[in-house]
């Protein structure tokens, strides 16, 4: 307790300027983010919810895919039938599947419940598996959802409205986590895409700056997607074609009431792994295949693209990477009372988190947030200290190691081929 | 007994106007009310109907009637009560003319008191023409101003005890027919004279043994010798006498015999010798004669012409009480006059005299051997006994030898032999009781000819033919046609160009679509088998359907020399190398022969399709094979000469009774629209399911993740990126090929997959893989059920459930249970047949051996007769036992079931697993 009295003495002896040092990186990498774009996006118009008929103006064509997902696949087109807006074609791939997926497809085939099937006996990627399965669809628009996601009843209703704006070249659905029950990890990532996706998205879409419309669950204009000449071989396939519409002068949408089910790793080294593909291959698509997106003199420069990047450059990797040196400079500044400090710094953060929580909620409908309430503290520490240094090393292995180019995700003859 | 007395046969009313005669007919049975009302208000007459005897009273005193018809047994008031009471009120001479229904003529005529009112008795079931015979004579006698007619028939002339008048009045009906004097004649001299006109006849069979019986001495009474005909012989007689014999006689002689005759003994007579031909005939009032032998006809046509009645019986013995009416008299034919009995082996040729003599319009009864034609002719009358010389059990003198001996007093059969050595027969001590001899081969149309006019001259002009027929009786038949000689011969040389010796009936000469050919019709018939079927033009199996209708004819062989019947046939020539094709027939033919032989008869001469198709089964190595066959809609087709259809439903039938177990043969994918197999089966697109589809190489480039068919690639002999246009250069390096994409000609579809559809090519029926039907076939053998079914016949599948048959009950039991049934129905003292089969004698048989098996039922039967004491009756037949209980219900039966199988199998060595089923009086006779 002494400690904790004499660093508050000590604390409020500095000056404005040196507590404004202090809370530096709470002020700089959390307070703008968090605080004024989410306020945006918690009181900003959503976007009107529509009658049927409009869902139906467009024919919607949905690619299932998945790896060795033989029991995934009939629930999910089972939840596609479910749909208030089912589609009108459904493609199932099979990425050189060995758990006898492909026998699966050709009975779901033979029962009429999916249009196409295709299926390889070699695994190819996410990405050469979407672009054959984007050819076979004839559809206007086409979603894109893992195997592994169900989906609300309303789902594909929501997620084809945007497309009224013949801007819109892909909308991303709200992707929530199913099995927040299953671990404490589960239940932190269950707070982080409420927040990340449901608030996050929806603040970005005010500044028209979605830049990912997720491979677990997305839709595309098909004459867009064409446009662009499909997916791209590599990891983050999904980030990678969204920046590329965006390049091409598509909008990206977003609908939090269009919501996708998805389980999230339950244990640290899963999840450890899931983000430091993730994180990789952000830096590997933003810094090096988009990074004419900060270069003004590039032909392509436009402000709107930049202003993304400088988002995930300042708040990813910024955030990420000073977090040792503040920490270090905090007790190489103040000593003991570092602590105390980073107590504090903690206690001012968490209730940040709380009050971003609940907006978060009021952005998600549909999904019973209650239940996440009694995680948010275990949530500060899973965002604020651990995620950080997943990012951290994330970011340090790519840099140094370009690992994205040896992911287990993307098979190794891709990564062989696709250099630089 | 001979009891109702029916109609003056002349023609009614001789052409006068028809004046309606008042009828009322007092019948309990609503429908014999109705078919008599309906029958005689069509005659012209009015009908009145009265329910029981209180109203026919009330109707009799408000009304004059000409005829009444009179139920006997009526509920409250007997038929004789009626007239009694009415007579006795109006006296006789205003009194109708009264008939008497009765399904017991007995009880009326052995009472005096009662028949005396009755003119006539209609034993039930009469015919109705009868009845309109007898009103129309009343009529007649009316209209020739007659005080009472019809005074006919045997019974009711004896009884009566009319006054002088009344005779006279019936004579001068009589006379009115046939204006002739009458005479008298006493019942020696008619014996005397029919002796005399018919020397030798077989008619007069068995009146001739009771000629020299010891203890016969009534075959001179002329009743008894009528009685010992048979009716067709009867009413020869009757025409015969109509021509020859004038005058009259005194009618009551024929009652009193009547009375004899009730009163018989029974008596057991046994003679060979011939009769007396010396006595002259006798000249007797025609019409009179007339008169009584056509009373007797109707006794003939209902077939009550019990042997105990019959019986010789000392003339004059009017003493004797009536005898209780023993119930084997009704174990008669329906129609004695047309009833023959075929004892025969062989099931074709039974079946074929069967057919042929059905036909023509006769009963036929069919005896496997000689111990069952025995037990046929005793408990049923025949007229002609068509038997095979050669039997087993029994051959077909012994047959007679037995007929003579234990039936007496009554006709026999006119005996008939079949047999392929005449002159054995001849030789047989009672080879000459045949009145005739079919030397095989015969010509059907012989012993049909034979019997028509055997037929023809009992009913009718026997004068002349008697003397024909009786003369044929000891000649051997006359020698075969020569076509039916030349047809055998034929038939033998049909294998002559493989160099064998084998009888075959020949497709298309001998079996055509149609049918057989008379020739082999005739053949058949005579008793000669084939070896062999042998098609030598073009058949289908439907062609051959017909070798399934006749006997056992679907146990030959079948020698296809076309090559066409494909599996159906048992020898393919074309497919044999040629110079073992004589031993290959022979050995088949043998194979054949003996596996027919192991057939029991039973099931040889079965009608039913899946017990036929399971001895083909049996003879043809026990297996049903199916086969390929693109000719056969169905894809497949048993190598059995039946069509597959037929097939499929007796297999269903007889695997679901354990006679045949499946072995999985193929799944035939079925036409939904036309259950054709003959279907194209094809990849189709799942989008249009036009099989128009291509195949390629799926092509990944890794650099840009383009992924899709090769031609997508292709310039020239080049790979080329569509997406990103650089070169693939290196298999596996910058590109691979992960699998293959399926392209839609038709609609541009791709897939991984294709789907499957079927295509009909018998009516074009488009069906999806997932839709299609499929059809299970599969091969079939005999069980060793199956095999004991074939081998010991149809016991191993019914066990006790069996519906129990009189016929093949033995005569002594069917005896016994009469006398019970009879004291059932007078003092409802209650019996119980139980019958006992061995459902397990085969495999008993085979694990413990004959004797063993033997002995211990005959050990089981000695202890329910001991447990049941005297009042069980047991017999012990082949295939089942049978124990009859007196005084034990058969419900109690039923529930005692248990204790009577604990008591019957004490002290056993072999559990007999014995089966029985108890039959009541109700099953039994009911
Ligand atoms: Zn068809
Ligand atoms: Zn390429
Ligand atoms: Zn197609």
């Amino acid at each position: 307790m002494n400690l904790i009295t004499e660093s508050f003495d000590y604390i409020s002896a500095q000056s404005s300027a040196s507590i404004l040092s202090l809370f530096a990186l709470v002020i700089i990498f959390e307070i703008p983010r968090y605080l004024a774009l989410f306020l945006v996006a918690a009181f900003f118009e959503r976007p009107r919810q529509q009658p049927l008929d409009v869902s139906f103006r467009r024919s919607v064509a949905v690619i299932v895919a998945g790896h060795n997902e033989a029991e995934s696949f009939p629930r999910c087109v089972d939840s596609l039938m479910e749909q208030s807006r089912p589609p009108d074609q459904i493609i199932a791939f099979s990425d050189g599947s060995t758990d006898g997926t492909p026998q699966v497809l050709r009975d779901l085939l033979a029962k009429g419940k999916i249009h196409n099937a295709m299926w390889t006996d070699l695994r190819g990627g996410k990405s050469a598996g979407f672009n054959i399965c984007q050819r076979m669809a004839t559809c206007d628009l086409i979603v894109n959802i893992d195997c592994d996601c169900s989906l609300d009843r309303d789902a594909i209703r929501r997620i084809v409205e945007p497309f009224d704006d013949p801007e819109i070249g892909g909308v991303a659905g709200n992707i929530q986590v199913r099995n927040a029950d299953a671990s404490l990890i589960a239940a932190c990532q269950a707070i982080e895409y409420m927040i990340t996706i449901s608030l996050g998205k929806q603040a970005a879409l005010v500044f028209d700056q979605v830049t990912c419309a997720s491979g677990g669950y997305s839709a595309f204009r098909r004459s867009a997607l064409e446009q662009i000449g499909g997916n791209d071989a590599g990891g983050g396939e999904d980030l990678d074609a969204t920046l590329r519409l965006r390049a091409y002068g598509w909008k990206i949408g977003f609908r939090s009431d269009s919501v996708c089910y998805t389980d999230v790793p339950d244990t640290v080294a899963a999840l450890v792994r899931q983000r430091f593909r993730w994180e990789r291959d952000a830096v590997r698509l933003r810094f090096r295949k988009y990074s004419y997106a900060m270069n003004p003199f590039h032909p392509q420069f436009r402000v709107s693209e930049l202003a993304h990047q400088l988002e995930f450059l300042i708040f990813n990797i910024l955030g990420a990477s000073i977090l040792p040196f503040y920490i270090v400079w905090l007790f190489y500044q103040f000593g003991s009372h570092a602590f105390v400090i980073l107590l504090s710094v903690k206690i001012l953060l968490m209730i940040i988190d709380f009050y971003v929580f609940i907006l978060a909620a009021m952005c998600t409908p549909h999904v019973n947030s209650l239940k996440l309430f009694p995680f948010i503290l275990a949530y500060n520490f899973y965002n604020g200290l651990f995620m950080r240094c997943v990012r951290l090393a994330a970011y340090v292995d790519e840099w140094i190691f370009k690992s994205s180019y040896k992911d287990s995700y993307v098979p190794q003859k891709v990564h062989d081929v696709r250099g630089g | 007994m001979g009891n109702n007395i029916a109609h003056i046969s002349g023609s009614p009313s001789g052409g006068r106007a028809a004046e309606p005669l008042h009828v009322l007919i007092v019948e309990d049975s609503p429908v014999t009310q109705d078919v008599l009302k309906e029958m005689l208000r069509a005659a012209g007459h009015k009908v009145h109907l009265a329910g029981d005897g209180r109203s026919a009273l009330k109707a009799m005193n408000a009304e004059n009637f000409d005829v009444v018809l009179i139920d006997y047994h009526m509920p409250h008031m007997h038929g004789s009560e009626v007239v009694r009471e009415f007579v006795g009120q109006k006296g006789e001479g205003s009194s109708p003319i009264f008939g008497a229904i009765t399904a017991d003529p007995a009880a009326i005529l052995n009472d005096r008191e009662q028949i005396r009112f009755f003119h006539t008795v209609f034993a039930k079931p009469f015919e109705f023409e009868e009845v309109l015979s007898f009103v129309e004579s009343v009529r007649a006698g009316k209209s020739s101003d007659a005080a009472i007619a019809a005074r006919s028939g045997a019974e009711s002339a004896a009884v009566l005890p009319l006054s002088s008048e009344e005779k006279e009045a019936e004579r001068e009906i009589a006379v009115d027919a046939t204006p002739e004097a009458e005479s008298l004649l006493d019942q020696d001299e008619l014996a005397r004279r029919l002796n005399a006109l018919m020397p030798g006849s077989a008619f007069f069979e068995s009146l001739e043994q009771s000629d020299d019986g010891a203890a016969s001495t009534s075959s001179d009474d002329p009743l008894e010798i009528i009685r010992q005909l048979r009716p067709g012989a009867q009413k020869a007689l009757e025409d015969m006498l109509a021509s020859l014999v004038p005058g009259s006689e005194n009618l009551s002689q024929i009652k009193d015999v009547q009375q004899e005759e009730n009163g018989a003994a029974q008596q057991v007579t046994q003679v060979e010798e011939p009769a007396e031909t010396d006595r002259p005939p006798a000249i007797e009032t025609q019409k009179d004669l007339t008169d009584r032998l056509d009373a007797l006809m109707p006794v003939a046509r209902e077939g009550s012409f019990p042997a105990e009645q019959a019986n010789a019986v000392p003339a004059g013995d009017e003493g004797t009480d009536a005898p209780e009416e023993d119930a084997e008299a009704e174990v008669g034919p329906a129609d004695y006059s047309r009833a023959v009995l075929i004892a025969e082996d062989s099931p074709v040729t039974q079946d074929i005299l069967k057919l042929l003599l059905s036909s023509s319009g006769y009963e036929v009864d069919v005896a496997q051997d000689g111990t069952e034609a025995l037990k046929m002719i005793k408990a049923k009358n025949y007229f002609v006994a068509l038997m095979d010389y050669n039997m087993p059990g029994l051959n077909g003198t012994e047959v007679i030898k037995h007929c003579l001996e234990e039936i007496s007093g009554r006709a026999l059969p006119i005996f008939a032999a079949m047999t392929a050595e005449p002159s054995a027969v001849l030789a047989d001590k009672y080879g000459e009781k045949f009145s005739k001899i079919f030397a095989k081969p015969f010509n059907f149309d012989e012993v049909r000819a034979y019997i028509e006019e055997v037929a023809e001259s009992v009913l009718g002009g026997v004068a002349n033919d008697g003397a024909a027929i009786t003369a044929g009786v000891l000649a051997p038949a006359a020698a075969p046609t020569v076509n039916l000689k030349e047809y055998s011969a034929d038939v033998a040389r049909g294998l002559e160009s493989y160099g064998v010796s084998a009888r075959v009936l020949r497709w298309p000469e001998d079996i055509g679509p149609a049918g057989f050919s008379v020739a082999a019709r005739q053949y058949m018939a005579a008793g000669s088998d084939f070896d062999a079927v042998l098609i030598s033009e073009r058949a289908t199996v439907h062609d051959l359907r017909h070798l399934w209708t006749l006997g056992d004819l679907h146990l030959l062989p079948i020698i296809d020399e076309t090559g066409q019947l494909g599996p159906k046939a048992d020898v393919s020539i074309p497919s044999l190398p040629r110079g073992v094709v004589g031993r290959l027939l022979e050995g088949t033919m043998q194979e054949f022969r003996e596996a027919r032989q192991s057939v029991h008869i039973e099931v040889r001469q079965s009608k039913e399709t899946s017990e036929k198709l399971a001895a083909s089964i049996y003879v043809r190595k026990r297996v049903l094979t199916p086969e390929y066959s693109a000719e056969n809609a169905l894809g497949f087709t048993y190598d059995c000469a039946q069509e597959d259809e037929e097939i499929l439903s007796a297999v269903t039938n007889l695997t679901e009774q354990k006679l045949l177990q499946r072995k999985f043969f193929d799944r035939f994918h079925v036409c939904n629209g036309c259950q054709s197999t003959h279907l194209n089966v094809r990849e189709e697109c799942f989008e249009c399911r036009s099989p128009n589809l291509s195949e390629t190489t799926l092509v990944h480039h890794f650099r840009c993740a383009y992924q899709g068919p090769l031609q997508d690639f292709q310039q020239g002999s080049d790979l080329v990126c569509p997406k990103c246009s650089r070169e693939l250069r290196h298999f596996g390096v910058d590109y691979d090929k992960p699998g293959i994409v399926i392209n839609c000609g038709a609609c541009g579809a791709s897939s991984s997959d294709a789907a499957v559809g079927f295509k009909c090519l018998s009516c074009g029926q488009h069906t999806d893989g997932e839709m299609i039907r499929t059809r299970d076939v599969f091969q079939y053998e005999l069980t060793e059920k199956g095999v004991a079914f074939i081998e010991e016949g149809p016991i191993v599948i019914g066990g006790g459930q069996k519906q129990l048959k009189f016929a093949e009950l033995p005569l002594e039991l069917v005896i016994e249970l009469n006398k019970s049934a009879r004291e059932f129905t007078e003092t409802s003292r209650p019996f119980c047949l139980m019958s006992i089969g061995y459902p397990d004698r085969r495999a008993l048989t085979s694990e413990h051996g004959f004797r063993l098996v033997e002995v211990s039922r005959s050990q089981m039967v000695e202890n329910l007769r001991n447990y049941f004491g005297d009042q069980a009756i047991t017999h012990q037949g082949t295939d089942y036992d049978y124990i009859l209980v007196n005084r034990l219900a058969v419900e109690n039966c039923r529930a005692n079931i248990e204790t009577y199988n604990e008591v019957a199998l004490s002290g056993l060595k072999i559990d007999l697993n014995p089966r029985i089923a108890s039959f009541g009086p109700e099953e039994l006779f009911g």
